[in-house]
């Protein structure tokens, strides 16, 4: 499958690393107006955004075209390709010039904060305004303090996925001749509302408010984030009965039948909760993980990004590979561990960074079939690179 | 090659005479592009103004609030419904949330999803109806005790073109279903497996649930730094729809690669990997690094200051990014602090290092406002923000019901009281087509026998005969029990509000 990928933020960028993770041909068109002239919200120069795009920039060749000076071999570009995903916002593709009939032949899959269409599709937008208004925001963080946004570009990235999905889904219509869409519209905040939704359909059907949780636990409920003897730990034990848990945690002793009544728990709760914490300290969090799956609860190790990437499960699934990146490089191997998509069932490779090497001319070769002499005439007259 | 290269050239040359030929007239630069910076600056210097207005009228107009369950409009819909998956067949052996997302995904795109149960006499499944990831797929119940059971199942699974579950590694097999056995029969068969840790590996049975996922993952301690006590998604479900989300596209990808090359495909998803893949610059991060990248919460060095602040009314907020310079310079005209002015706040790198000041400032000056009125001024003066939506107004945000982001499900019988309630649906919009009507949850073997009709061919005798064995069996009746709400976290006017019938 061939996939032109037209991207200026983490959404774009996110769809077209999928796919060619997945094994497809994916050419990603930089250029004036297309994410290389500082107009890419992943621009900054902190050793995040650097991570970022080491992470996000990989596994497919890119293309240096002014569109400006040559929209025509955009539209060849994507009239050889099998879907064509943008990332420009509303109005964005127009503005390049590309005429609202160049692509009508291959699908097309746009990716915005808000859609294409709609009272607030110009509405200017960074992650936390998407999460903002997807609602997932207001869910996370503490009571009484302000929502906690999640890390990175998670709105974008969400997006990401869904417009993978939906140039597969798009691809495989036309091929299969089940159905054939023209343009798929993907908003992101319409995307992370999904992830949120059991909130929002509570409140449809039983008409319940969400309150984030109070930062500190009262004894009625334990707290579900503690530490253990090696790190983090997170107690999960729905419908556990909390002396059945305090007896698991070796606190049994203090729960007696008046414990049963919240109202007691929280008056004795002060007392009790020193001997909480120093039982959980008293084995590491893997003990603690593989204790609790044995009578059914779901506890997990709490990780950081280090722990996600060396831990037991990842080393025996093998989702951890090495990416060669040049003078960023950090291992002893010259490269760095990167985690695989999060599926098995094919092979599972981790594209490299994308290399310096003039690609230009192979793809221009390989996807219109121009001659080396109509080649070197674009290059000379700089409209690719 | 040739034929690639033909309908390149015939549509290039359609393109550029749309875009210059015919005396049309040169598209117009249209509306501001959200999330890309270099717009801000173009728009402001332009001095463009958002279509505010717009937008009120919108919210005013009366617009339709719910795709429609039934009646005309609706079977209008339905014809121009957008189904690349038709004719694809899915048997899901599945429960709670996050394989049962995406597995609704397909059937949104027109697969014929058959969700298989186990017996129960009656069912008792508030969160499964007020979910809805199990809308829009008929359910058989099998009892896989029995060998009949297991018979019945493997000749539905040997009849669809993907089988999955979400049950523990250890479960199917035992029943003879598991990837292997099913493959040995049918090489072409897409088999996807999702679990909380994927398998093999120490953790691979496990037990999980989203929330621990996104511990194990990498998510709290990447919210919270590593200084800070982790914190923990409030959403309940965001990792089990994330991995709804990466199931429906590895099944995508496997259906696609079956149509190339006839191959089927053994798919194992792990919860886990999902939430790390997602904060997968923060891993590269560590990788390249040696440590944990530091956390800056609602912060961002792109965008100084960026922060949530509080409005008007109880628990109420704004997001607000200031994404450069000029936008900096046109916040501080709006709020008429004489503290923002300082010289030293023209650059982001000084906003940065005054961040706690600039966020205290912005506090007081926002918490006079309604989130709504105030992020469309800050709108119409070109500086992303946006309200922070609640479950409360998530319904009456025009832009998603512009987009028609909630489609209206009908109950037959009604549930608690209210013969439909509206469910978000998939958040793509596919040009001149409509989204297919979600249909209500299917309780236990509610549709065995139209099931095995289809896919099966098996006449009325036979079916009963399997339901008389006890292999097929089905629940009387859907029982609903609302738990309780306490009090202080239920507003009595939410059926009202949301205009339930």
């Amino acid at each position: 499958m061939r996939v032109v990928e037209l991207s200026a933020t983490s959404a774009g960028a996110y769809a077209g690393l999928l796919l060619a993770e997945l094994g497809h041909d994916v050419v990603r068109v930089r250029g004036p107006g297309i994410g290389a002239d500082g107009g890419s919200d992943r621009a900054g120069d902190d050793a995040l955004a650097a991570s970022r795009a080491a992470f996000l920039d990989r596994g497919r060749r890119e293309l240096g075209l002014d569109v400006a000076a040559r929209p025509e071999l955009l539209v060849q570009l994507a009239a050889a390709a099998d879907v064509v995903i943008e990332d420009l916002g509303s109005g964005g593709l127009e503005r390049l010039g590309i005429g609202p009939r160049a692509l009508r032949a291959t699908p097309l899959v746009r990716l915005s904060p808000f859609g294409q269409q709609g009272p607030a599709a110009d509405w200017l937008a960074t992650d936390l305004v998407v999460q903002a208004m997807g609602g997932v925001l207001h869910s996370t963080g503490y009571d009484g303090e302000p929502p906690q946004k999640l890390p990175g570009d998670t709105a974008a990235m969400l997006t990401g996925i869904q417009g993978a999905t939906a140039a597969l889904a798009a691809v495989l219509g036309v091929e299969a001749g089940s159905d054939a869409a023209r343009t798929i519209d993907v908003a992101a905040q319409h995307s992370l509302l999904q992830h949120w939704s059991r909130h929002v359909q509570q409140y449809a059907y039983s008409g319940l408010l969400m309150r984030r949780e109070a930062r500190v636990a009262n004894g009625v409920t334990f707290p579900h984030t503690v530490l253990a003897a090696d790190g983090w730990l997170y107690l999960l034990a729905l419908r556990a009965p909390l002396d059945a848990m305090a007896r698991f945690l070796g606190i049994g002793h203090l729960f007696d039948d008046a414990m049963a009544d919240p109202a007691e728990r929280m008056r004795r709760w002060p007392q009790v909760e020193p001997h909480f914490r120093e039982a959980l300290r008293a084995r590491g969090r893997y003990e603690w993980f593989a204790a609790a799956a044995e009578v059914g609860w779901t506890f997990a190790p709490i990780e950081d990004a280090q722990q996600v990437l060396h831990g037991p499960q990842s080393v025996a699934r093998g989702f951890v590979g090495q990416v060669r990146d040049g003078g960023a490089a950090q291992g002893a191997g010259g490269g760095w561990p990167c985690p695989r998509l999060p599926f098995t069932g094919g092979p599972r490779p981790v594209q490299a960074n994308a290399a310096d090497e003039p690609v230009a001319a192979a793809i221009l070769r390989e996807w219109l079939s121009l001659t080396d002499e109509a080649i070197a005439t674009l290059c000379a007259a700089g409209a690719v690179t | 090659m040739a034929a690639r290269h033909s309908r390149t050239a015939a549509v290039a040359a359609t393109a550029i005479a749309d875009r210059r030929g015919r005396g049309r007239q040169p598209i117009a630069p249209a509306a501001p592009v959200a999330f890309a910076a270099h717009e801000t600056r173009r728009r402001a210097t332009r001095g463009a103004q958002p279509r505010q207005t717009r937008h009120r009228a919108a919210t005013r107009a009366g617009m339709p609030r719910y795709i429609p369950a039934t009646g005309k409009e609706a079977s209008q819909m339905a014809g121009r419904a957008y189904r690349p998956l038709a004719g694809v067949r899915v048997l899901s052996f599945e429960i709670a949330f996050a394989l049962p997302a995406g597995t609704r995904t397909l059937a949104e795109l027109g697969a014929d999803v058959v969700r298989v149960a186990p017996p129960a006499r009656a069912v008792g499944n508030y969160i499964g109806v007020v979910d809805g990831v199990f809308q829009r797929k008929p359910c058989v119940s099998i009892d896989l005790q029995q060998e009949q059971g297991r018979a019945l199942a493997l000749d539905l699974a040997l009849a669809a073109d993907v089988v999955c579950d979400n049950f523990r590694a250890s479960v199917l097999p035992k029943f003879g279903l598991d990837a292997a056995t099913l493959r040995a029969r049918k090489p072409g068969l897409i088999v996807l497996k999702l679990s909380g840790y994927g398998s093999p590996g120490p953790w691979s049975d496990f037990p999980a649930f989203g929330p621990s996922t996104e511990a194990a993952g990498g998510m709290n301690r990447t919210i919270a730094g590593e200084e800070a006590t982790p914190l923990r998604v409030g959403s309940g479900v965001f990792s089990d729809q994330l991995a709804g989300r990466f199931a429906a596209l590895s099944l995508l990808a496997a259906l696609h690669q079956r149509h190339t090359t006839g191959q089927g495909a053994t798919i194992d998803l792990s919860m886990t990997e999902c939430i790390a893949h997602l904060i997968g610059p923060h891993l590269a991060y560590a990788a390249r690094h040696g440590r944990p990248a530091p956390a800056h919460g609602n912060r961002d060095r792109r965008y100084v200051p960026q922060g949530v602040y509080r409005c008007r009314g109880d628990d109420q907020w704004i997001a607000v990014s200031v994404q450069d310079d000029a936008a900096w310079a046109r916040l501080v005209d709006l709020v008429g602090e004489p503290g923002l002015r300082d010289p030293a706040l023209a650059t982001a790198a000084g906003r940065w290092d005054t961040h706690d000041r600039l966020d205290a400032l912005l506090d007081a000056w926002t918490r006079g406002f309604d989130k709504d009125a105030l992020a469309a001024r800050l709108q119409a003066a070109r500086i992303a923000a946006g309200p922070v939506r609640d479950v409360r107004d998530m319904h009456d945000d025009a832009q998603l019901r512009a987009r028609r982001a909630f489609s209206l499900v009908r109950h037959q019988p009604p549930v608690l009281g209210q013969r439909a309630h509206p469910h978000v649906n998939n958040p793509w919009v596919v040009a001149g087509r409509e989204r297919l009507a979600l249909t209500d949850y299917r309780w236990n073997g509610r549709d065995n026998a139209r099931v095995l009709k289809s896919w099966l061919n098996l006449g009325d005798d036979a079916i009963r005969a399997l339901a008389a064995s006890g292999a097929l069996r089905s629940a009387g009746r859907l029982v609903v029990d609302e738990p309780p709400v306490p009090r202080a976290l239920h507003d009595p006017e939410h059926a009202r509000r949301l205009q339930l019938p």
